[in-house]
């Protein structure tokens, strides 16, 4: 049967065509395209120059659980924030005076708006389907107002502990 | 990494059309294959849930229609599989993550429903890393890490990847497949399915999709539809296509793009159709090499495929010329801080009581939230979420996101 060749395509539908026939393979002797640098063109940002720097403290770790209600396990996880802040500190170089902000990708374009019609309803039952925790069409948690135990940010100075949450 | 000399069965079938509309080949046949190799390939791990009963029943749908005349599209009968981020009306539906292990969603994503209202049959869910971040190998979903076919040895009459071949490969030896949809790419390497979409924020259609050897496009934002899709960057994500080849690409695109009232931030085209002229004439036209994409420790590998793209365009006629995009090289720390303030924003609805994984912690309120987002996130998820939340303190917010937003 001829579909026993099974890995097809859905190229059969349309003209296939072979734009580009040549087949190069590659050397590190290759002269490259008159239009590719030949070195990198990256500028090296020295860190020490930034004037503001993102810091992490104890007080800013134990606002951050608080906030993100995660836990960041160990020193390991600390250290993977203070990377993120280093990397966004070095966009300090770069000079956006009088640059307006763009707050939608879609730049210029209007966001598409509808009528203000009801098209949809009636889904309790699709919208309870996952609670895990139901009670007569009631969604169930525990007594709120009352605040997370805060740990202290210190229990991340051990490098060698795992998991200083382990559930 | 280097290219197996074993070759996968990654040609095309030019009869495969005319077969399908003159019944040679039913859909019912082509989809039990594509069946049949998924289930043979099981051990790459590509796939979540697959949907094979609901697919045998659109099969025999899409044939009737067919053997009357009556095709809804090119696509239709084609099986197709998306990633497992995309809602699908009573599948599971989990991110691979622990915290939407158990998830079923009550519609389909608009995209999805576009490609099946075409026809193409939806046969699985596909692996990716757990709720898209994690390193870029596609090895962090609970449903364990999906490998790379190009390593495994190529049997022209059975095609099948067996842990016994440890003659060549060793189990412990694998491929990543690239992510974070490493499955869908899998998937259509494989054969396992004609198209797939994935998702694509920085690079996670088309990053496995060129480590696995097929094609990986990341439509223009706003081309397709984001409702549906489990979001990570509401203002990056894009619906992505995986397949064989351009032109299946372009089909798969031109089925699913369009402006939906469900998703505000779509666009309309006034041409959507997407077909590629069978002659492509290229002369004049202007090709710009940035100069700043030669970044620091670019693989030569690399440099050396992207001066062969530049040669070839301009073999063919088009105009080859250096530009200058001179912020280049703060575009991954912009990425990086935008990405995280919406990761912190995204994740924050799971809280385990409306829907997602919920903790025995029945002390407090806050207390079931943290107990059930600890157990739910993985380390690198969590790192984003301290991420983001710490770019939105106060006192960050006007420092550093306000110039990023100027970058």
């Amino acid at each position: 049967m001829q579909c026993q060749r099974v890995s097809t395509t859905l190229a059969c539908f349309i003209c296939r065509r072979n734009m580009f026939t040549s087949r190069r393979s590659y050397s590190q002797d290759e002269k490259l395209h008159k239009s590719i640098p030949a070195k990198p063109t990256w500028q090296d940002v020295d860190r020490s120059t930034l004037s503001k720097r993102g810091v992490v403290d104890d007080a800013t770790i134990e606002l951050l659980e608080r906030l993100s209600l995660v836990n960041f396990n160990n020193q390991a996880g600390v250290k993977t924030l203070m990377d993120a802040v280093a990397l966004a500190d070095t966009l300090q170089v770069v000079d956006t005076t009088d640059v307006v902000p763009m707050d939608s990708v879609l730049e210029d374009r209007d966001l598409n708006l509808r009528e203000d019609i009801i098209t949809d309803g009636n889904c309790k039952e699709d919208v309870m389907r996952n609670a895990a925790l139901t009670f007569e069409d009631y969604f169930v948690a525990p007594p709120g107002n009352i605040p997370l135990e805060t740990k202290p940010a210190s229990r991340y100075r051990d490098p060698d502990e795992e998991d200083q949450d382990k559930r | 990494m280097h290219r197996s000399s074993y070759r996968l069965q990654a040609y095309q079938d030019p009869k495969l059309a005319k077969e399908l509309r003159s019944g040679e080949v039913s859909v019912s046949e082509l989809c039990n294959r594509c069946k049949e190799r998924a289930s043979k390939l099981n051990s790459l791990n590509a796939l979540v849930t697959t949907t094979f009963e609901q697919a045998e029943k659109h099969a025999l749908e899409s044939n009737q229609r067919i053997q009357s005349g009556n095709a809804r599209h090119i696509l239709d009968g084609i099986p197709f599989a998306v990633k497992d981020n995309f809602s699908t009306k009573g599948i599971r539906t989990t991110c691979a993550s622990k915290i939407l292990q158990n998830y079923i969603p009550a519609y389909t994503a608009t995209v999805v429903e576009k490609l099946e209202e075409c026809g193409a049959i939806l046969m699985a869910k596909q692996i990716w890393m757990n709720l898209q971040w994690g390193d870029s190998g596609c090895t962090d979903s609970i449903f364990g890490p999906t490998r790379n076919p190009w390593l495994y040895p190529y049997k022209e009459r059975e095609v099948t990847v067996q842990r016994s071949d440890t003659q060549e490969v060793q189990d412990t030896d694998w491929f990543i497949s690239g992510g974070s949809s490493g499955g869908s790419a899998v998937a259509v390497a494989t054969g396992m399915v004609l198209g797939a979409l994935g998702s694509d924020t920085g690079g996670s259609t088309r990053m496995p999709a060129s480590i696995c050897g097929v094609v990986g496009l990341k439509p223009t934002y706003g081309l397709s539809s984001r409702h549906g899709l489990i979001p990570l960057v509401n203002s990056v994500d894009v619906p992505g296509v995986l397949s064989k080849t351009v032109d299946d690409a372009a089909v798969i695109l031109g089925a699913m793009c369009g402006a939906d009232p469900l998703d505000s931030t779509t666009v309309s085209l006034p041409d959507q159709s997407f077909q590629l002229p069978d002659e492509i004439d290229i002369k004049g036209l202007k090709v710009g090499i940035p100069q700043e994409y030669h970044s620091p420790r670019l693989e030569e590998e690399v440099l050396q495929s992207w001066s062969k793209a530049a040669d070839l365009f301009e073999n063919a006629g088009a105009k080859v010329i250096p530009v200058s995009l001179p912020h280049t090289q703060y575009s991954l720390a912009c990425y990086s801080v935008l990405c995280a303030v919406e990761v912190a924003s995204n994740m924050a609805r799971y809280d385990g009581i409306e829907f997602g994984h919920r903790s025995q912690d029945h002390s407090s309120t806050e207390a079931l939230y943290a107990a059930s987002r600890h157990e739910g996130f993985n380390q690198v998820v969590r790192g984003r979420i301290f991420a983001g939340n710490f770019f939105l303190l106060r006192r960050s917010v006007l420092q550093i996101c306000f110039n990023l937003m100027t970058t």
